[in-house]
């Protein structure tokens, strides 16, 4: 079978050109001296993708068509979205007001009411003034004379009766030789002769049937004493309806012109109307607070805060008015997505010890505000708060608002709460968060995808051209004049461009993250301006991004001091067999560095295994066993085709003790591999990084700008030979974006980067011997690696086959 | 204006029950406005300890309307319930007012007996029954009238709550103390003293003069209000909720 990699590359490949190294920004088309020149940007610009999803998202009115936006922090994708929702608010009709009002029927269950926008404070100041007319109105009807006077009939009259009752008992009693006598608990029936009790000796000597009689008398008294006592509280309360109907019929006269003036003004609100009605009857039901009288003394503060919070229960709660606001959809952001904060809350005022509260205590939430309008969720702080996403859900399932009192749920709280009218909702709901998030409630959430159906992916880099660079300048030029920068001149925009690009790992490409940008245009302006220039220059960006990497670098100068001082081992000169610099990088939050690591092979016969260390430790992750036994399939397809294979290989990363993931080093331990088998030696100036697949085509890595500048400053630490360099693979040419220094020494042949496609070619420049290509007799030409590899591997099998354990040993590490 | 009249006492006749508040908290109000002595007297009856002691004799006894048995030890021990009840609520009014004065127990008509013990530089406060049933024994009219008759001046206080704001209101023309006793009461009470300018001298002219101008004490001169004064002045309290001070025409030596 013919090898692919024979065809693309075999020999050594040959060292980039320093032009190829590092991509400077080409503003050329771009007419300014400064930022200040150049017209401030959307955050959307470069976001055709997310653009186009927002104004689909924004416009469509379906159910379930809320927006999640995702993207990387450093993208702000808010503040990127808020000119675009907000445009699409203006086109939405102004929302309705909402106001709470009491119910009366159901005092704990508020009554919500929906206003044309704009009215809930003219009603709200309506019911204020009509409550201070009833204060003035009610009184004064009360004290006037018809009311006095039909009052005094009745109290009269109902005095009378009792008094007549009583009077005629006691005539009666009086009649009968009796009086009857108060006594401190009550009322006692004694014999009596003009008015003065008879004492014991005298009623003694009364005849038995005169005191017989008297007896008599006493009972029959006594008698009609308990029933004229017992009548008391039906007559009072005949006396109580009777006032009662007097002072409802006298309130209504008071009531109804000021009702039917408040109504007149909200005629076109039928619920106002309703709700009008209901105060009528509530006020004609409760007229004794309007005439009570006032107390004295020490109750007299107390009893009016109370009197006072009577005339509360006829107030309005604004829960939520376009008033004072622009004639439009609202576009609300809330930050703190707490329960209470989305969904709104009831809150309680303490009286006396007791929590209590009232319709007037509802506030509203995040969604009352935005309702008819658009409402922006940080995803992951939503996530975050308790009971919150799960109420979301179920505001978006009902279709409205309901108050939740999560303490009452959890028995957090045994006070009176309340349960107010539910409000309809009817919201686009925008949550931005980063990708993993999606993805998660995506896999996680089987409700998910009902209520956000459409993805506003916000891409972290675009393409590198010209019209994109100059989307670069401009966004730096709107950073710096919305943040207060200084205007960056155009070295230092075109430096800034370059940086994107670095950001974004690829010289093709620039990041749309303008934090990180921001966080780079902020250091530089601090610099300049300490410098006292007026704008912001190349120089003042480099001292920013190296100033950045250096408060950053600690661990990345720790790990190097290692390697300088020989407690790494890292060899930088010379050659070795079954040995290579391996390059690696390591994340540290958004700092990111590279370094070599040595990679070390030994083989001897066995049953065709390679042994990859790391994994037989647990420190090597799924990728980078995958990579390792990518290098079986490789030897399998490309050697002793005819015969198992016979080679049992160990490879490890030297002096690693952290874990060990990715396949980037595939190619590294492939070289190691061979060079053990063949037993040539692989030079020690280079490094290498690269993955490699089954037919020994190089493939691209990560971070080959970092894994470069790691190598690079081992060796000029160290001085550069002039044949130091490393491999990368070819693919990767095009995303280098390397640093000045690292440039000069290409350019002046003191370093060199190789773009390497194939194992052949790379192991080629490694050992600097051929790696030779199968001959029409399908055998390879003596001397080559290939050859060297084939040779061996059939040593291994025929001591296999032998039991020859001559040929048992390693491959020899050390030439 | 005259000089007003020194009173020396403000003399309160106890209900033979436990005594409403209201009645205790307007007479030392009174006392401390006109700077006298609150004697607070209760009357026990000697006919009710008579009565206690027949074998059959039994009470209904409030707010249960069940009938229980009379005895002289339940009878000493409910008078001094009553009166031990009235004593701490008057100490304390007193304390917090700055009234001097005494609670006296006295054995007597309760009738007549305030009124044999009263001088002329005496008031006597006199309330209505607070209760219907409590006319059923009569005795609150022979009080009214025995005290109304006296050399003491009189304070009678309706049986409803009375206001505890409101001006201080004498009748126009009225040519007696009642002036300058008000002015008094005023000043130390720091309300309005107003005149009042009733069409007509009977009750139902004053009462409709004091709808207009809301009052907490109308003070009068005993004879300025026609006919049948003292059921009128009863009237008049009872009507308008208003305590009604009846000043003697002479004024106290």
């Amino acid at each position: 079978m013919a090898d692919s990699t024979e065809e693309m590359q075999i020999g050594p490949p040959a060292p980039l050109a320093a032009a190829a190294l590092y991509r400077a920004a080409d503003l050329s088309a771009l007419a300014f001296d400064t930022t200040a020149d150049l017209p401030p940007i959307g955050g959307l610009e470069g976001q055709d993708r997310a653009r186009e999803a927002l104004a689909f998202g924004a416009e469509i009115a379906v159910r379930g068509f809320n927006i999640f936006a995702i993207g990387a922090s450093a993208a702000r994708l808010q503040q990127a979205m808020r000119p675009m929702l907000e445009a699409a608010a203006r086109v939405r009709p102004c929302p309705s007001d909402w106001a709470y009002v009491n119910n009366f029927n159901t005092p704990h269950r508020p009554t919500a009411i929906r206003l044309p926008a704009a009215r809930a404070p003219a009603f709200h100041d309506a019911m204020h003034h009509l409550i201070d007319d009833l204060k003035i109105a009610v009184p004064t009807v009360f004290e006037g004379e018809d009311y006095q006077t039909r009052h005094g009939a009745i109290e009269q009259e109902f005095r009378t009766r009792n008094e007549e009752a009583f009077s005629a008992l006691g005539d009666r009693a009086g009649a009968r030789g009796l009086a009857i006598m108060r006594t401190p608990m009550g009322f006692a029936v004694a014999p009596a002769v003009d008015g003065k009790v008879v004492p014991p000796e005298e009623f003694n000597a009364w005849t038995e049937e005169k005191r017989r009689a008297m007896h008599s008398a006493m009972r029959e008294t006594e008698q009609e004493l308990e029933q004229t006592l017992r009548a008391i509280p039906r007559l009072e309360k005949e006396r109580r309806d009777a006032t009662r109907t007097l002072n409802q019929e006298t309130a209504r006269v008071a009531i109804g012109p000021l009702i039917a003036e408040t109504k007149a003004t909200f005629t076109d609100v039928p619920k106002v109307l309703e709700y009008l009605e209901a105060v009528r009857e509530n006020l004609v039901d409760s007229v004794p607070i309007f005439i009570g009288a006032p107390p004295a003394g020490e109750e007299a503060a107390a009893m009016a805060v109370a009197r006072a919070n009577l005339f509360d229960r006829y107030e309005v709660n604004v829960l939520v008015t376009q008033s004072g606001v622009e004639n439009c959809a609202p576009v609300i952001e809330e930050l703190h997505p707490t329960l209470g904060n989305l969904l709104g809350r009831v809150e309680y005022v303490q009286e006396q010890g007791v929590l209590t509260t009232n319709f007037r205590l509802i506030k509203p939430g995040a969604l009352h505000r935005a309702n008819d309008g658009i409402i922006l969720i940080d995803a992951r702080a939503l996530l975050l708060e308790p009971f919150s996403w799960a109420a979301l859900k179920r505001a978006l399932v009902r279709q409205e608002i309901v108050i939740e009192d999560i303490a009452r749920f959890a028995g957090m709280t045994t006070t009176v709460s309340l349960e107010p009218d539910p409000i309809p909702l009817d919201v686009k709901i925008v949550l931005f968060g980063d990708r993993q998030l999606y993805y998660l409630l995506a896999a996680a959430d089987p409700e998910f995808a009902q209520h956000f159906k459409v993805l506003a992916d916000f891409d972290d880099t675009i393409a590198r051209n010209a019209d994109n660079e100059a989307v670069i300048a401009r966004l730096i030029a709107s950073l710096a004049c919305e943040r207060g920068l200084p205007p960056l001149d155009r070295t230092g925009v075109a430096r800034m461009v370059e940086h994107a690009a670095r950001l974004a790992g690829d010289a093709a490409k620039v990041t749309l993250l303008v934090e990180d940008l921001f966080d780079v245009a902020a250091e530089a302006a601090h610099h300049a301006r300490k410098a006292g220039h007026r704008v912001i220059a190349r120089a003042d960006v480099d001292r920013a991004i190296a100033g950045q990497k250096h408060r950053a670098s600690r661990i990345q100068e720790n790990s190097r001091e290692m390697v300088l001082r020989d407690i790494s081992l890292i060899e930088t000169n010379g050659a070795r067999v079954g040995q290579i610099n391996g390059l690696s990088v390591m994340s540290l939050g958004n700092y990111a560095f590279g370094g070599p690591t040595r990679i070390t092979c030994r083989v001897r016969p066995g049953a065709g295994r390679i042994v990859d260390i790391e994994r037989e430790v647990e420190l090597g992750g799924p990728l980078h066993s995958k990579g390792v036994l990518i290098l079986s399939g490789f030897l399998a397809g490309r050697y002793a085709l005819d015969a198992p294979m016979s080679v049992s290989a160990s490879l490890v990363f030297e002096q690693s003790y952290g874990g060990v993931d990715g396949d980037s080093a595939s190619s590294a331990e492939l070289y190691t591999l061979l060079s053990a088998l063949s037993g040539q030696a692989l030079r020690q100036d280079l490094a290498v990084t690269g993955s490699v697949n089954q037919h020994g085509v190089v493939q691209a890595i990560g971070g080959v700008n970092e894994k470069i500048e790691g190598f690079f400053d081992i060796c000029a630490a160290r001085g550069l030979t002039g044949t130091q360099g490393v491999l990368i693979p070819a693919a990767n040419a095009q995303h280098l974006m390397l640093r000045d220094d690292v440039v000069a020494a290409c350019a002046a042949g003191r370093f060199a980067i190789y773009p390497v496609r194939s194992i052949d070619a790379g192991i080629s420049l490694l050992t600097g011997v051929d790696a030779g290509a199968r001959g029409a007799d399908g055998i390879y030409p003596a001397g080559s690696i290939n050859r060297l590899v084939e040779d061996r591997l059939k040593q291994f099998v025929a001591a296999r086959r032998t039991g020859d354990d001559d040929n048992k040993g390693d491959g020899g590490k050390i030439t | 204006m005259s000089v007003p009249p020194r009173y020396r006492r403000v003399v309160l006749d106890l209900p033979p029950r436990e005594a409403d508040r209201n009645l205790l908290q307007a007479a030392v109000e009174l006392a401390r406005l006109l700077d006298a002595e609150l004697h607070a007297v209760f009357v026990q009856d000697p006919a009710l300890a008579a009565l206690a002691d027949f074998p059959f004799a039994r009470e209904l006894r409030l707010p249960t309307h069940d009938w229980q048995p009379m005895t002289g030890a339940r009878l000493a021990d409910d008078w001094r319930a009553a009166i031990g009840k009235a004593r701490r609520d008057l100490d304390s009014m007193r304390a917090a007012r700055g009234v001097r004065g005494e609670t006296e127990i006295q054995q007597g008509d309760p009738a007549s007996l305030i009124a044999t013990i009263c001088t002329a530089s005496d008031i006597v406060v006199v309330a209505a029954p607070a209760q219907a049933a409590d006319r059923v024994t009569g005795v609150h009219t022979q009080r009214s009238l025995a005290a109304y008759h006296c050399m003491a001046s009189v304070l009678m206080l309706p049986s409803a709550r009375m206001p505890g704001q409101g001006a201080i209101a004498v009748l126009a023309g009225d040519q007696g103390a009642s002036r300058a006793v008000a002015a008094q009461i005023a000043a130390r009470a720091g309300a309005k003293l107003v005149e009042l300018l009733p069409t007509g001298r009977n009750g139902a002219d004053i009462l409709a003069a004091l709808r207009g101008v809301p009052a907490r004490l109308l003070v009068v001169t005993r004879g300025a209000v026609l006919p049948d004064a003292d059921a009128t002045l009863q009237a008049i309290a009872e009507g308008g909720a208003v305590p009604v001070l009846v000043l003697e025409p002479v004024a106290p030596g």
